[in-house]
């Protein structure tokens, strides 16, 4: 059955209908609340705060067809307030020993084999779990929702410009994490000047500022 | 744009991460959701009740505050009551003006009863002894002596009058209730020497209201209400002296247990409720 219909179904105070549409975005939105939290017991909650908010605010749905991104963006909000709320409970254990900061970096070099790629994505969800999360709900729109930098400033309730210093410090913090987890996988400063034109030679933020 | 390196590898690990994640029972989350969602309409349903109170609350403040207005009101609804009630307007000198040390809120319905020698009750008393005073809306509930005999499960319909010689504490009544509904019946049913249940049954134009209330013999204070789980959801046990009542919703199936087993069996068999197979 159509999205469309269920919303205005839902709205006319159907309960089937909200629960298809429950059922049929239960699954992504939960892996947005958890991507975004990285505490299972917490994403469940934060999946529930975010239907309840919907079923409020079905009314001021203009686009019915736009649900799934109206939902997601009320998930990553959901989840970044929760996660305030709750501040210590969420894993920043391993971020205390791998923050970096303070390293100045130039990209990442393309890795050669899978294994090496394999061995960089783990380390980048490692680094990923140790971001704000602020920068991890902008992050996580980006990446994973492919949104674009105007609809997470719209999805989020703040200007474009925000957005991209989010994402431009989330990805330089990425970076910085995984030069202290290890170093041999990032690019000192100065490395572009010795190495003009190599793979992945921008840097980091220049996609999405 | 072409995404980086960096940008390539996020997108990748947390499309894995994602792919790796254990999404939690759908039946069960909406069960959750279920209870949540019945709440929160009954807490839309109950705002515009407020509002309406609110703005009465302001219209009257307003109106006490306004002299004018105050004996505009005075005037007008005492000369409507005085048309009304001619009879009794004689044990009133003047039944329009109110004298000065009146000590009743003035346009008040009481004011105005009393203006007028009415007994009006107040609002909150008038639902609770419409049943004793008004037999002819609680047709069902003959008052005095003739309440019904008990049937086969020794239910018997009754009076609060009745209720007043069967129970040793005042029974508990809503003092709000919908404008259309009305108390219809009262039952009560003695199950054991230590447990007596009574129901009161309300009707409205569309809708209905079931009050249960069960009397723990004299071993009222032994009554505890307490939360616990039954499998992923929480439940509701209230264990009197009678026995014990559990209450669940599972996959959004409310159930309720009732026995007079001791609790931790009933625990034990409200832990074990599962799909016949």
């Amino acid at each position: 059955m159509e999205v469309t219909d269920m919303v205005k179904r839902s709205r006319a105070g159907d309960h089937k209908a909200f629960r298809v549409l429950f059922e049929t975005y239960y699954p992504e939105a939960y892996r947005t609340a958890y991507l975004i939290v990285r505490d299972s017991q917490l994403a469940e909650d934060v999946v529930q705060e975010a239907f309840i908010k919907v079923f409020r605010r079905l009314e001021t749905l203009k686009e019915p067809a736009k649900f799934s991104g109206w939902l997601h963006s009320i998930v990553s909000y959901c989840a970044v307030d929760m996660l305030n709320a709750r501040q210590n409970c969420v894993l920043m254990a391993d971020d205390s020993a791998a923050t970096g900061d303070g390293v100045l970096t130039a990209g990442i070099p393309s890795p050669e084999t899978e294994t090496e790629r394999a061995e960089l994505r783990c380390l980048i969800a490692k680094a990923l779990a140790g971001l704000e999360p602020i920068h991890r709900q902008v992050i996580v729109l980006r990446f994973f929702r492919e949104m674009n930098e105007q609809e997470i400033a719209q999805a989020i309730g703040c200007p474009v410009g925000t957005v991209k210093s989010r994402l431009h410090r989330a990805l330089k913090a990425i970076e910085r994490k995984l030069y202290a987890l290890r170093p041999s996988t990032v690019r000192g400063e100065g490395y572009e000047a010795n190495h003009p034109g190599g793979a992945g030679t921008r840097s980091a933020g220049q996609g999405s500022p | 744009m072409k995404p980086t390196i960096l940008e390539e590898l996020v997108q990748e690990a947390l499309a894995k991460e994602a792919h790796d994640t254990v999404v939690p029972d759908v039946d069960q989350a909406w069960a959750r959701l279920a209870v949540r969602l019945s709440q929160e309409e009954r807490r839309r349903y109950r705002w515009p009740q407020m509002g309406i109170l609110v703005a009465g609350l302001a219209a009257g403040l307003l109106c006490s505050l306004l002299p004018p207005v105050q004996y505009a009101q005075q005037y007008l609804l005492g000369g409507i009551s005085a048309f009304y009630q001619p009879l009794k307007a004689e044990s009133t000198a003047n039944p329009i003006i109110t004298p000065p040390d009146a000590k009743t809120e003035p346009g008040s319905d009481s004011s105005l009863a009393s203006r007028n020698g009415a007994q009006t009750p107040a609002a909150g008393q008038l639902q609770t002894q419409l049943p004793e005073e008004t037999p002819s809306q609680a047709p069902a509930a003959p008052s005095g002596d003739a309440s019904q005999a008990a049937g086969p499960s020794g239910e018997q319909v009754v009076t609060l009058a009745d209720l007043k010689s069967i129970v040793p504490y005042p029974i508990p009544l809503p003092s709000y209730l919908p404008s259309d509904m009305k108390l219809e019946r009262i039952t009560y049913r003695k199950v054991d020497p230590s447990l007596a249940v009574l129901t009161l049954y309300y009707r409205g134009a569309e809708h209905s209201l079931t009050i249960k209330q069960s009397v723990p013999g004299d071993d009222a204070a032994a009554a505890k209400v307490k939360r616990t789980r039954i499998g992923n959801s929480d439940a509701t046990v209230l264990a009197q002296k009678g026995g014990v009542t559990i209450m669940w919703l599972k996959n959004s199936l409310k159930i309720e247990l009732h026995t007079n087993l001791g609790e931790k069996e009933a625990l034990q068999i409200a832990q074990s409720v599962a799909p016949a197979s």
